[in-house]
């Protein structure tokens, strides 16, 4: 099977088996750390992190190929894990729903200080889409233009979300 | 500072990944797995391909056995008829009716009219049957009198 693979925007890697799993590998080894704290900051969770970067990259893989340079496979994965996290955010508010039970806090991240409970609560209860734009504009620093190009979405849309998204932590933290 | 800035602060300050790492045992774990799905993504598309080709022989195979079928077992033609068959096939001859009058008396050409079918009038309905009951210290007689117009009038 003949696949081309781009990585890094530098070299086009014309794939047999070998070669496609050395570029999954490749991709992997550059992407992981960044999908990894994406994913602490959505989630709050360490194991939840993790489950959600692997299933990220499985998600991809599931598909054959992957975009042609580096950025386009970085917005790609980006859009992945943050769908996913969409997804199971809907699944676990229908199970809490159903099952009316208190969900337990997930597994603190390790490494990090005195969790703060009203910054947590207060981003866990925007929806997933306003969460994303808020980290990846306010702690990871993107402007809205690049949060739309990752999230797919226009950067208007993202202005917005990120509007929207602002009053309602201002009004639960009180800033 | 503006709110905005506040805001931003707080999150920043709070940042559960700031410090964070993939612990590298997980990492070299999940990579395995990601390179082993990889793996056996490349094998599974070439399965899928042969598949796919055996479908299409299949259908293929499926469409020529329809088609040898229905050709083999198409009717023979038939040889037409001859000019005697058509004339003792055609039908008979209907009667004519006028459908408009002769322009002129003396054209007048007789018209065998059609004649309507003596279509059989369903029998009249069948009349009541009367049962008269005789009963004496003798013994009891009943009389039958099919077809009697009335019971009331038979009985008088």
């Amino acid at each position: 099977m003949e696949q081309a693979l781009t990585l890094e925007g530098r070299r086009t890697v014309k794939s047999n088996d070998t070669t496609w799993t050395e570029a999954v590998g490749q991709i992997f080894d550059e992407h992981h750390a960044r999908l990894y704290r994406l994913a602490l900051r959505l989630t709050w969770g360490a194991d939840e992190a993790r489950d959600l970067v692997q299933e990220t990259f499985l998600r991809a893989i599931e598909h054959g190929r992957m975009p042609d340079d580096a950025n386009a496979t970085e917005r790609w994965l980006v859009r992945i894990l943050v769908n996913l996290c969409r997804d199971r955010a809907r699944k676990s508010a229908v199970r809490r729903e159903h099952a009316s039970v208190v969900a337990r806090d997930p597994e603190p991240a390790r490494g990090g200080a005195e969790i703060d409970v009203a910054v947590r609560d207060a981003l866990r209860a925007l929806p997933v889409r306003q969460r994303a734009i808020v980290i990846l504009h306010e702690i990871e620093g993107y402007s809205l233009e690049e949060v739309g190009a990752l999230l797919g979405i226009a950067g208007v849309t993202a202005r917005w979300h990120l509007h929207v998204a602002r009053k309602s932590l201002r009004e639960v933290l009180g800033a | 500072m503006s709110d905005n800035d506040a805001v931003r602060r707080r999150l920043r300050d709070a940042d559960p990944a700031a410090r964070a790492e993939l612990p590298s045992e997980e990492r070299i774990a999940m990579r395995r797995a990601v390179v082993g799905a990889a793996a056996e993504r490349t094998p599974r598309q070439a399965g899928r391909a042969w598949i796919l080709f055996g479908a299409t022989a299949c259908a293929a195979a499926l469409v020529i056995g329809i088609a040898w079928k229905t050709s083999g077992t198409r009717r023979e033609p038939v040889a037409p008829r001859s000019v005697a068959q058509v004339l003792v096939a055609s039908p008979p001859e209907v009667a004519s009716t006028a459908s408009a009058p002769s322009p002129s008396p003396r054209a007048a050409v007789a018209v065998r009219h059609g004649v309507r079918p003596i279509v059989p009038v369903p029998a009249a309905r069948a009349e009541g049957t009367t049962r008269i009951q005789f009963v004496a210290p003798e013994g009891t007689r009943v009389f039958w009198f099919p077809n009697s117009p009335n019971a009331s009038e038979v009985g008088s």
